[in-house]
């Protein structure tokens, strides 16, 4: 049996370039109805794939069929229907969030998991492999831009059981988790004798919390191993073990981000790092040295200003840190954001919408 | 030669003689070099019995040990000397609405406690810090910087403290007051580099917090007192490290209630004043104080810095 040819004419108006009319059209559907046209995609896919294997038909007539179903899908417009939906689901997370504040509603929505399982017949499509792969790149960055961690990170570990070795989607895994790690509140503190359960409560809170750091660790490990040249994992992975108190480690990352990035934005993060890893281990001069070339790349960082005008006042530097303070306030402009603060919003190197803009090009016929 | 004169609580020289101290211990891998005499300190207290202030007591009603060593005090008044109130408000997007309000209303009443001859300043900060009015006598001009406070963004708390005790250059005594209302989530510096500060620093720090009051049942110690967030806890130690509290309002309309009780604090602290005896060298000094022949808490700066080059 077909899909209902309605819902293959809401597909065709999305790829003639009619993205809002199929936007909402599709919001007349319900999921059940939709539930089935997949069902009715995913049985002619299966029929489809017995073409490429003819030796396992049976007939003839069989592999004629499997044949015909196979030039059929490559047709039809599947890439499509995975960027309806996608942003079908994106409009929904708009309107139904209810917290005040909050822009986005977070969590998994119906036509989200459509679009992934239509990713699945996409594959069997030429190049549909590299289109499924970008598609999981850009949900994830979507949700992280959006502060859906935890849906940034479902996105990515969707991604990587298809493309397991994939260093955009590790980056985007490890960012994610070092995002819940540092929301997760870390343990309370006693004001009183605690008790037992309190003391266990505690320390599985910090466990959990050096737990996600481990895991963000190891995807961004593996992001710098798959793409040495993604300088933003490097960048990150020295940031986590900075967390993970891990700091040769995390200046050997830092370092080699800025030895390879041109990007100031990065340089000006690698840097403020650096200094806090100099600071800490007492290297005073080279963690100033740091802070100032932070404050070189930009001028008016707060955070920068803040770093070294304290690491002069450890140094008994007191009038001239105060002056450092006293100039950083003068210079913050009412619309600048620094990058430090920025830091957990988004992968700066990667843009969600840039990445979808490219899909929704591509899913035009 | 004029010998200097160490106010605990007051000098702003005293962050310098600190910071040097640290700065050795960061910097150099050979012992820190110290050239400083300290002729007096002044140790702010605050005295209650039941949660309500002791009033009427003379020096010789307290016992104070500077590293061990018993001191000699006098009782210096507390009007002698010039106050320099600063005053770092979160004015993050939680603040929003009611609590804004509140807030506005709480530092007015705050404006009017202080005495005319007290200066006051005022920071704003959300991740973001700016000076909305420095230190000034002008009431008017504070009151137009409160009603200016917008906000937005989210919190750097403890970056806007260190901005509290760093920039004050008055040759007074300096209290800083912080409010916030919510978790620390941008701030550079983390909470033992505030409590070390604190410690070089000579001000005196409140924090007063704005949060609902914990559950009365479940999730409590065994002496009834619950945990608290860390970020809770760590402004309560940096505040306790100087003297001062951690203030907690419920509501906002108790905001109000926080800010007259750190006016009044200050307005009925005790000075007390002693030239170190068998306690000179310079480094971190100890300061244990306490009640003589009576019953109550004393809240006291734990020690202070001394350091030169």
């Amino acid at each position: 049996m077909e899909p209902d040819s309605r819902y293959l004419g809401l597909l065709t108006s999305y790829a003639a370039g009619k993205r809002a009319e199929a936007i909402a059209a599709l919001g007349e559907w319900t999921e059940d109805e939709l539930e089935v046209q997949f069902a009715l995609l995913h049985s002619l896919a299966r029929t489809a794939q017995r073409c490429r294997t003819p030796i396992l038909v049976p007939s003839t007539a069989a592999l004629v069929e499997a044949c015909a179903a196979q030039a059929h899908i490559e047709q039809l417009p599947l890439r499509a229907a995975v960027m309806l939906h996608a942003d079908r689901e994106g409009f929904e997370q708009a309107r139904t969030t209810s917290c005040p504040g909050a822009t986005w509603q977070c969590g998994d929505l119906f036509h989200g998991r459509m679009a992934e399982h239509l990713t699945e017949l996409v594959l069997l499509q030429p190049n549909g492999p590299e289109f499924a792969r970008r598609f999981y790149v850009g949900m994830a960055l979507q949700a992280h831009s959006r502060g859906c961690f935890l849906d940034a990170q479902r996105w990515s570990l969707g991604g990587l059981q298809r493309f397991p070795k994939d260093g955009v989607l590790n980056l985007a895994l490890g960012t994610a988790t070092d995002s819940v790690a540092f929301l997760t509140p870390p343990p309370p503190s006693f004001r009183a004798v605690p008790t037992t359960a309190e003391v266990r409560q505690a320390a599985a809170v910090a466990y959990q919390r050096r737990h996600l750091w481990e895991e963000a660790r190891r995807a961004l490990e593996r992001a710098v191993a798959a793409e040495p040249q993604l300088d933003e994992a490097s960048l990150r992975l020295g940031r986590v073990l900075l967390r993970l108190e891990k700091n040769e480690a995390a200046r050997e990352a830092l370092e080699a981000a800025l030895a390879r990035s041109e990007d100031p934005q990065l340089r000006y993060l690698a840097h403020l790092f650096l200094g806090r890893i100099h600071e800490q281990a007492g290297r005073a001069q080279e963690a100033a040295a740091d802070y100032r070339a932070a404050l070189g790349i930009q001028p008016a960082s707060q955070v920068a200003t803040v770093a070294l005008a304290h690491l002069r006042e450890t140094q008994g530097e007191t009038a001239e840190a105060r002056n450092i303070l006293e100039r950083g306030l003068e210079q913050t402009r009412e619309h600048f954001a620094d990058p430090y603060w920025e830091y957990y919003a988004a992968i700066r190197s990667l843009r969600a919408e840039t990445l979808f803009e490219a899909l929704r090009r591509e899913a035009l016929q | 030669m004029t010998r200097p004169a160490v106010l605990v609580g007051a000098l702003p020289f005293l962050t310098t003689l600190a910071a040097t101290a640290a700065a050795a211990a960061v910097q150099a891998p050979g012992p820190p070099v110290f050239g400083v005499q300290v002729e007096s300190v002044h140790v702010d207290a605050f005295v209650t019995r039941a949660g309500r202030t002791l009033r009427g007591l003379s020096a010789s009603d307290f016992e104070l040990k500077d590293n061990g060593v018993r001191q000699r005090l006098d009782l210096v008044a507390a009007e002698s000397r010039p106050l320099m109130a600063m005053l770092a408000f979160d004015t993050s997007l939680s603040v929003a609405g009611e609590k804004l309000a509140a807030l506005r209303t709480a530092g007015e009443a705050f404006l009017d406690s202080m005495r005319p001859e007290d200066e006051i300043a005022l920071l704003s900060f959300s991740e973001k810090i700016t000076w909305r009015a420095r230190p000034t006598r002008d009431r008017a001009l504070l009151r137009g910087a409160l009603g200016q406070l917008r906000p937005s963004g989210s919190t750097a708390a403890l970056d806007a403290l260190y901005a509290g005790l760093l920039l004050p250059a008055a040759q007074g005594r300096t209290l800083v007051v912080l409010f916030s209302d919510g978790e620390d989530n941008q701030s550079w510096l983390d909470h033992r580099q505030l409590r070390a500060a604190a410690e070089r620093s000579s001000a005196l720090i409140h924090v007063v917090g704005l949060r609902p009051a914990d559950p009365p049942v479940g999730g409590q110690g065994l002496r009834g007192l619950p945990p608290e967030p860390e970020h809770i806890a760590a402004l309560r130690e940096i505040a306790e490290v100087t003297g001062g509290h951690y203030w907690e309002a419920e509501t906002p309309e108790r905001l109000k209630h926080a800010f007259a009780a750190i006016a009044n604090a200050m307005g009925q602290r005790y000075v007390l004043r002693y030239e170190p005896q068998g306690a000179r060298q310079p480094g971190w000094h100890r300061i244990e104080l306490r009640l003589r022949g009576h019953k109550g808490d004393v809240h006291a700066r734990r020690g202070y810095w001394v350091a030169m080059r």
